[in-house]
């Protein structure tokens, strides 16, 4: 069975770019551009990773408000949480909740080889 | 009834005084000055009343009745005169009040001895022109002993009261020459004792000593009431013409009349001559003053008129330049120079001087002579007061709050003139008003400061926002297109197996660097991201050891492992309203940019240094100095903008210190530079505003 993985961003080209590379490495991919269709997703699938961006203006809660739900009934599933700007405050409650990892936008080359290897599962 | 030209004038002359008086009594504040002239002035009156009424009627033994009554008056005269002096002059000398009480006594001691015997007025000695009073001349001796000693020792009083006395106000120094002229004026009127003794002619002398003494307390009540007197060579020669004027116009129809006995053409004559009197009387006047005063005139009207001017002026530079300028140009002295405070060098600079090639100092020194004279005297020091050095006539201070803000200082008059005290007043008047004057240009400096501050920070304002913004905008797709980028090598590599080899790589390798290059982009977003991050953090009292503390365990280990002599001179306890963290910041900015200035010393020893103390009672003064390599002179200024750097483009995005001024401009602090050039090191200096006492109790 293929690793189920959940990328939530508002940008729809950046989820597709992951969709692409993660496709590419053998798994299943639900995109989202909003928070809610995330948690609906995540609740029907209930994906092994996640890959949610905290700065999502348009959705009804942001991201670390759905890393909370996620955490709420699943401490497992992998997850890894972006954001823009390194906000001290922001970086220290993603981790409070749970985060797995938490990284700042754009992440190079090679930081992207290896972020999207751990979403994919690979040690 | 007797009605003559003698009793006339003495019945004038006591109704003037006595109106005189009362005017004093009424207009002035009612001091013991006032009150003490008022009674002089009675004193007067009594005598003059009562010998005008004597010289009117016919009967002796009124006649005699009356002198005596006159006589009570002129036996006051010394003593009441004596006591006004010593009340202007502020003596509270324990022996001059007894010396007053003394000659109460002896007022009262004669007194008695009219009242009561016939040992004074003895009777009455028949004169062409009237009766008058005969005396006793042992008792009268010792009157007129005691009468000279109380003005003679009123004169002198007077005389030491402003002769060669420097400590006084022109003001009050012309005031005291003037009373102590009107009494030397008034001594003539003694002349009025000579005919109570009988000399061996007819005629005797006429008393017209009431003269003078009406012109003393005509002079002496202008000294009291009036605060800008004349100069004194002009009541002087005003005095001067009067007396010359109306002694022609009595004098003429009196001589007439007492030569051809035809005394209704002598009165007509005096009635042609009254009328035209005060026109001579101003015509010379006039002629006289221009003489006196032609230089003067002109450039006093002038100099007021620039005392006014000068308030409109918001710029100091053009305001100093202004008034050295106008005075040298209006006075005409051999050079005039402007002198002003200067806080940071402590001294006194020359701020403007015409001639501008004219030998005199830069800088004179608060602890100078000449300054600490102004600062104690606190008002213009003329020729014989100044130290010899200026060569200078004249030095008028400008005071604001009390403190010495700065001088002018003006050569010898070219006509070598000397200052009079008229001039005094005139540079008064003028440095008030220039005091002013630069009180209100500094306001306008501060005030535009202030304004471009709020300008400043509300554009900073608008800056941070757009920049957050801006930044989302950007970091946003450019983490696309490297996710694009990832996605297409993979694909190329992965999936084109019929693309040769070479092409591949090709491409990979053009592909990896476009997204090194965006990554280049975005670091440059994120520094700004990172100078525009808020420095509105909350604001607390906090002691500046502990942000030095907490400053060096960051950058210590880091001086140690660049083995970097670090040197730190902190004054203790030093308290200040702020944010710690952006405070620390600052010193770690500081820091990394010494640092990285001193890396490359591979010929002298790396040094940094910082001091912190206060360098005012309200403000506190960090220096971070190092010995690198130093910042070029037309950089000082800009380094402080933002992408401004003087290291390599790999190393800094120039953001550190435009983030650092944020941050001091933050706490309403300032922050320079100073470097000697490339290779000598910098110096960077950060004021910070203090709390002040009561404040700082406060929040403890």
């Amino acid at each position: 069975m293929k690793r189920k993985v959940l990328v939530v961003d508002d940008e729809k080209d950046i989820g597709d770019s992951f969709k692409e590379l993660l496709e590419r490495r053998n798994c299943q991919v639900f995109t989202a551009l909003k928070s809610e269709d995330a948690w609906e997703i995540f609740q029907k699938e209930r994906p092994q990773a996640c890959s949610i961006d905290i700065h999502m203006p348009s959705s009804a809660f942001d991201g670390l408000e759905l890393l909370r739900k996620i955490r709420d009934v699943d401490k497992e599933v992998f997850c890894i949480v972006f954001t823009v700007e390194e906000e001290r405050e922001a970086k220290e409650r993603a981790e409070k909740l749970g985060a797995n990892i938490y990284r700042q936008k754009p992440a190079s080359i090679d930081e992207l080889e290896e972020i999207i290897g751990l979403l994919a599962g690979r040690k | 009834m007797e009605f003559t030209i003698l009793n006339a004038f003495t019945f004038l002359s006591s109704l003037l005084i006595f109106l005189l008086g009362l005017f004093v009594f009424f207009k002035g504040e009612k001091s013991i000055v006032i009150r003490t002239f008022f009674r002089f002035t009675i004193t007067i009156f009594v005598w003059l009343i009562c010998y005008s009424l004597a010289y009117l009627f016919k009967d002796t033994s009124l006649k005699l009745l009356l002198f005596k009554g006159g006589y009570i008056g002129v036996i006051f005269i010394p003593v009441t005169w004596y006591h006004f002096t010593i009340s202007f002059l502020h003596k509270e000398n324990k022996k001059l009040i007894n010396f007053l009480l003394l000659g109460y006594a002896f007022a009262i001691f004669f007194i008695l001895l009219i009242l009561f015997s016939n040992l004074f007025v003895t009777g009455l000695f028949k004169y062409v022109w009237n009766y008058y009073p005969k005396v006793y001349p042992p008792i009268h001796f010792i009157f007129l002993a005691y009468f000279n000693t109380y003005f003679t020792v009123s004169i002198l009083l007077l005389f030491f009261s402003f002769w060669k006395r420097k400590d006084i106000h022109p003001i009050e120094k012309m005031k005291r020459e003037y009373v102590f002229l009107s009494c030397l004026i008034g001594t003539l009127a003694a002349i009025d004792f000579l005919p109570n003794y009988k000399i061996n002619y007819s005629l005797g002398f006429i008393p017209f000593g009431f003269i003078f003494m009406m012109i003393f307390c005509a002079i002496t009540t202008y000294s009291i009431l009036k605060y800008h007197l004349l100069d004194i060579r002009i009541a002087i020669t005003r005095t001067g013409i009067f007396l010359f004027v109306y002694l022609f116009v009595l004098g003429l129809p009196f001589w007439f009349g007492y030569q051809t006995k035809l005394w209704s053409w002598a009165l007509l004559l005096m009635g042609i001559l009254t009328t035209i009197g005060p026109s001579i009387y101003n015509l010379l006047r006039n002629q006289a003053e221009k003489i006196i005063l032609a230089e003067q005139k002109k450039y006093h009207a002038k100099l007021r008129r620039l005392s006014t001017k000068i308030l409109e002026i918001k710029n100091l530079d053009k305001l100093l330049k202004r008034i050295t300028w106008q005075v040298h140009r209006v006075v005409k002295v051999e050079y005039t120079s402007l002198y002003l405070y200067d806080e940071k060098e402590k001294v006194y600079l020359k701020k403007n001087s015409y001639p501008v090639s004219y030998p005199i100092s830069h800088k004179i020194n608060p602890q100078s002579t000449l300054t600490k004279l102004l600062f104690s005297l606190k008002r213009p020091l003329i020729e014989k007061e100044i130290d010899s050095q200026y060569s200078a006539g004249l030095v008028s201070p400008c005071f604001r709050d009390n403190s010495l803000i700065g001088f002018l200082i003006l050569g010898k008059k070219k006509t070598k003139n000397p200052f009079t005290p008229d001039d005094t007043l005139v540079f008064e008047l003028l440095s008030n008003q220039a005091s002013l004057a630069i009180e209100n240009c500094l306001f306008w400096k501060e005030e535009k400061l202030r304004l471009s501050r709020e300008e400043q920070i509300r554009r900073q304002k608008a800056m941070d926002h757009f920049s957050a913004s801006l930044a989302h905008e950007i970091q946003n797709p450019i983490s696309c297109v490297i996710a694009l980028i990832k996605g297409l090598q993979e694909t190329i590599t992965q999936e084109w197996q019929d693309i040769a080899q070479d092409k591949i790589t090709y491409l990979n390798q053009r592909l990896t660097k476009v997204g090194n290059n965006l990554l280049r982009i975005s670091k440059m977003i994120k520094a700004v991201r990172e100078f525009s991050r808020s420095t509105e953090g909350e604001f607390n009292l906090i002691k500046m050891d502990e942000v030095v503390e907490d400053f060096l365990s960051i950058v210590e280990p880091q001086f140690r492992y660049e083995r970097i002599i670090f040197e730190k001179d902190i004054e203790q306890g030093i308290l200040l309203r702020g944010n710690k963290i952006h405070l620390e910041e600052v010193l770690i900015n500081l820091a990394t940019n010494a640092i990285h200035a001193v890396r490359h010393n591979h010929h002298s020893t790396k040094r940094i240094s910082l001091r912190i103390h206060k360098n005012s009672p309200n403000t506190l003064l960090i220096q971070f100095k190092d010995n690198g390599y130093g910042i070029k002179e037309e950089l000082l200024d800009d380094i402080f903008l933002d992408f401004v750097t003087t290291k390599a483009s790999t190393e800094g995005t120039g953001m550190g210190l435009a983030r650092v001024r944020k941050i001091i401009l933050n706490h309403k602090g300032r922050i320079w530079a100073k470097s000697e050039g490339k290779n000598k090191g910098a110096t960077f200096f950060v004021e910070l505003p203090l709390i002040k006492g009561r404040k700082k109790q406060e929040e403890e």
